[in-house]
């Protein structure tokens, strides 16, 4: 790979030189395109940004004889997709983000009049955590999905430094500070929104948004709330943040040097990296596991497959993800749940915004950090619970004046 | 022809004939002894069916004392091994093996940053441990290797007494309890990264270099040089730059760096357009200030379609005594003097064979392969590898180059005892031996003893008219009149140890390489003992070890 950076240079010049001169490198091609040197037959096209001829031809002998890397593809195939979750996926590009997400989403296909007879249908949009990926929501989507008989949407994407959310242009700096990635969530969702939502005036009559944030994603999504432009807020019905409390937040960040040290970045198969998670309790589902694992690597060259994110490079972000989170959160001008995991440990302002009633509080025993992987069942009836009670289109209010009393 | 002699691959150079080994004590047999390299040893898997990736050996070197070897392969990983000093042969064994950088990936640039380790440099080792620095595309790391004691509980208070039931009342008070004992179990040699110098390089690191303070060390990609105090990881000096504001524009790449050995305040680093520069640290920060540069001048009528690339120099290196630099270019090694920035003292064609088959590395992509260049322990004489298998070896190529003073001593195996007769005269201790004009002659060096029969039939008057011959010759600098080459190979041959003829014969046969070249078994990676002539090489994912002793 090394060499890459001088053999692209000077085929490029090269390159140029055949183009001004009609030169000879072609003639050199046409000749090779004749003459059948054996050994040399099958190496790869010069214009991909490929090893040396020789190295490729020993990693096809490779896997020919030993198939060691088509085990790993079989394996691979075995595991799930996103398609067994979310409708579609999708990667949106937006310029003034310098950012193409990649975005899952379930949009849902319910005809008029079924519409009609229907009050609310929620829409559930997901914000995942540092390290995570998008699909880390995928089981719960599915979970809401069928509970609710395909009567709700989701939406989840993968966040700026994450799995596969690209940046347009590598050149120009990138930002880790919350505000950016409120920035991103507002942006994408926006035009989520007006790109899917805004045409189907039916559906949009009845749809209740809800933002569920993991982790730091319930930071953006608290922060966001009072982000987006007035006529999505309005579709808005609550927020919902899982396992997250700033207190405890800031404190774990100083052990997170630990953690990273402990964790490995390269691991030979997925296979590998799922049992990996799970043995180390990161997870303690499989099936969820096994689609949001393999989403925070990719496959090297040399078979072994890399995490994609390195949390590294968010420390000097941090003291910015996670300030004056649980006042704002109490603050918010819409319902609230909070989800938390084992602990109860809630910081000052949580404390006292619980005893005012401020938002609704959840605390799952069974659970490890990662709530919406490990108690998938439990987070769907819960949310389900929360958009049914909070929902002003579900709430018929009765009342006895304006009709008539019966004779 | 003379009476063939096999050699046995252990023992040094058994006689011949009895009346040969008087010829021993003249000056030049000893020094054809000196460079019989014979095969010693092979680590690695000899199967050659298919190889694994991750074990193909990408960086070899020995340590400053010699007693230590370091390899490094391409899944990252570093194998250490141990000089066997009790034995007269050149022995190591393996002495650990430890993972030193593994595959990241560059999130912006969506790209793979290989764990493949590119180079490996000895530190000066302190009293109990040893230092290495180790490299791959992006990031350094310094590694200490020592002992350490593991020790383990010898006896505790369960150990102490018998455990049947009746001696259990012996614990009454708590005055019969004792703390365990620890005793020494083993010695495993650990190996832990100290120091982690990331982050500073955007283009893929080519070479490190240590200085000979001992408190820095440089790394070179392919547009910047980096210094850096090993004791300070996070931070490090630009001192060269070659990048251009457009990149469009860019013709030119750093290929390799290294650190004068004695003077700590000049290196030099070599380019893709094939010229050396010597910068010194003392003039400007940015060490791109008035260099000296070692160029070449080729005559632009004699280019081909790949001069550019074949010019390009793949390693770089200063002599150990510090007077010379060497560089490898894809077709030649270059001495140069590093008094003399005009041109190289001397060129040597390392596979001229290849000069008809340059279109043929273009389309496989051989023609990028980059070779290293390898000076000996006492600055003399030089190595470099070739395709199949082959390596070379210029035994006192260096001293031959630069004796003007002498009419270059012409020898042609046939009368070795007058010409060293002549060495004995001189200051200078090389054998040197004359060669026609043919790139395969077989009047090439010997060092085999069938010759020393002949040593004694040389006619003075033949003598005579070679010296003339090569007076007029003489002024032909780029050439291998006078230049011993011998080629061996480290290749499953290797192993056999009937040697059939004369060293020069082996050496051309083995050089002969008609339509047959294999591109995949190049030797790139090898290193040359420090204090004697051995030498370690790397041959895919083999390691072999060569030593003349």
């Amino acid at each position: 790979m090394g060499d890459d950076f001088r053999r692209k240079m000077l085929l490029s010049h090269l390159g140029r030189a055949n183009e001004i001169l009609g030169g000879p490198s072609s003639e050199y091609e046409e000749e090779s395109e004749n003459d059948t040197l054996g050994s040399l037959s099958n190496f790869q096209d010069r214009s991909t940004n490929s090893h040396r001829s020789a190295m490729s031809i020993l990693k096809i002998e490779n896997k020919k004889k030993l198939n060691l890397s088509g085990d790993n593809n079989e394996e691979d195939s075995r595991l799930p997709s996103w398609k067994d979750f979310f409708d579609n996926n999708e990667i949106v590009e937006l310029k003034q983000r310098n950012y193409r997400f990649n975005t899952y989403f379930t949009i849902p296909s319910i005809d008029e009049d079924e519409l009609l007879k229907m009050k609310s249908i929620p829409f559930f949009v997901f914000h995942h955590g540092a390290g995570s990926s998008g699909l880390t929501f995928a089981s719960l989507a599915k979970n809401l999905y069928k509970r609710l008989n395909g009567n709700c949407g989701s939406f989840s994407f993968d966040a700026r430094g994450h799995s596969m959310t690209k940046p347009i242009d590598d050149t120009i700096k990138t930002d880790y500070n919350r505000a950016s990635f409120i920035g991103d969530f507002v942006a994408l969702f926006s035009s989520f929104f007006d790109k899917h939502l805004l045409d189907k005036t039916k559906l949009l009559s009845k749809i209740s948004i809800i933002l569920i944030g993991h982790s730091f994603g319930g930071s953006v999504c608290t922060f966001s709330f009072k982000e987006f432009m007035p006529m999505i807020r309005k579709y808005i019905e609550g927020v919902a943040m899982f396992d997250i409390v700033e207190e405890a937040a800031i404190l774990a960040l100083k052990e997170v040097d630990k953690f990273l040290q402990k964790t490995p970045n390269v691991f030979t198969s997925n296979k590998d990296a799922i049992n990996w998670h799970i043995q180390h309790g990161l997870c303690k589902s499989k099936p969820s596991a096994e689609i949001s694992v393999p989403a925070l690597f990719k496959k090297s060259s040399s078979g072994k497959i890399v995490r994609i994110t390195n949390l590294k490079s968010f420390v000097p972000y941090w003291d910015t993800w996670f300030k004056d989170l649980s006042k704002s959160f109490v603050a918010l001008p819409t319902s609230k749940l909070l989800i938390l995991a084992g602990n109860d440990n809630l910081d000052k302002d949580l404390i006292v915004g619980q005893m005012r009633g401020k938002y609704q509080l959840v605390v799952f025993q069974d659970s490890g950090h990662f709530i919406q992987e490990d108690t998938t069942a439990k987070a769907a009836l819960t949310l389900i619970d929360f958009w049914k009670r909070n929902d002003s289109k579900n709430v018929v209010i009765q009342t006895n004046w304006g009709t008539p009393p019966q004779p | 022809m003379g009476q063939h002699n096999n050699n046995s691959s252990n023992g040094s150079n058994s006689g011949g004939g009895g009346g040969n080994h008087h010829n021993k004590h003249i000056q030049g047999n000893t020094d054809e002894e000196d460079f019989d390299f014979k095969f010693s040893q092979c680590f690695g898997d000899k199967a050659d069916i298919v190889v694994t990736e991750a074990d193909i050996i990408t960086a070899v070197e020995f340590d400053n004392s010699g007693d230590y070897l370091a390899t490094g392969d391409r899944g990252g990983r570093v194998v250490l091994f141990e000089k066997n000093n009790e034995s007269k042969h050149c022995e190591y064994r393996f002495l650990t093996e430890f993972q030193s950088h593994d595959a990241e990936f560059d999130y912006l640039k969506s790209l793979e940053i290989e764990e493949k380790i590119n180079q490996i440099k000895w530190l000066k080792p302190t009293q109990k441990s040893h230092f290495l620095l180790s490299t791959n595309d992006k990031t350094i790391k310094l590694w200490k290797i020592y002992e350490k004691n593991i020790k383990l509980v010898s006896s505790n208070n369960h150990t102490l007494d018998d455990t049947s039931s009746t001696n259990r009342n012996k614990w009454k008070t708590i005055k019969d309890l004792t703390l365990p004992k620890l005793s020494q179990h083993d010695k495993i040699i650990a190996a832990q990264p100290k120091k982690i110098y990331s982050n500073a390089h955007t283009y893929h690191i080519n070479s490190i270099s240590p200085n000979s303070d001992q408190e820095t060390f440089i790394s070179a990609d392919d547009l910047r040089i980096n210094l850096w105090n090993l004791n300070i990881p996070d931070q490090s000096f630009n001192i060269v730059d070659i990048k251009p504001t457009n990149m469009e524009e860019l013709t030119e790449v750093i290929t390799c760096a290294d650190f004068h050995p004695q003077f700590c305040n000049l290196f030099m680093y070599s380019s893709s357009k094939g010229t050396i520069r010597l910068c010194d640290m003392r003039t400007n920060a940015l060490c791109d200030y008035k260099p000296k540069i070692f160029e070449e001048f080729l005559d632009p009528n004699n280019h081909n379609f790949f001069t550019e690339i074949t010019s390009s120099i793949s390693d770089v290196k200063f002599s150990p005594n510090g007077r010379y630099i060497a560089s490898r270019d894809y077709l030649t090694v270059k001495i140069w003097d590093i008094n003399m920035d005009s041109k190289p003292i001397k060129t040597i064609n390392i596979h001229d064979q290849l000069k008809e088959r340059l279109s043929d590395t273009y389309e496989n992509d051989a023609i990028f392969d980059k070779f290293e260049i390898e000076f000996s322990g006492d600055s003399k004489s030089l190595m470099t590898g070739s395709y199949n298998n082959n390596f070379m070896i210029y035994p006192n190529v260096i001293n031959n180059s630069i004796d003007d003073t002498i009419p270059t001593i012409v020898k042609d195996f046939n009368s070795t005892s007058t010409s060293s007769r002549h060495k004995q005269s001189s200051s200078s201790s090389s054998s040197s031996h004359s060669h026609s004009q043919h790139s395969h002659s077989h009047n090439n060096n010997s060092h085999s003893n069938n010759n020393n029969s002949r040593n004694n039939n040389s006619n003075p008057d033949d003598m005579d008219y070679e010296m003339n011959d090569i007076d007029s010759n003489s002024t032909d600098k780029s050439n291998n009149l006078f230049t011993n080459e011998i080629v061996l190979q480290a290749d499953k041959a290797a192993f056999k140890s009937k040697r059939i003829g004369s060293m020069n014969q082996r050496s051309n046969k083995i050089k002969d390489w008609g339509d047959d070249i294999d591109f995949k078994k190049s030797i790139l990676h090898f290193s040359w003992h420090p204090r004697e002539n051995s030498i370690a090489l790397a041959a895919t994912n083999n390691l072999f070890i060569f030593s003349a002793l």
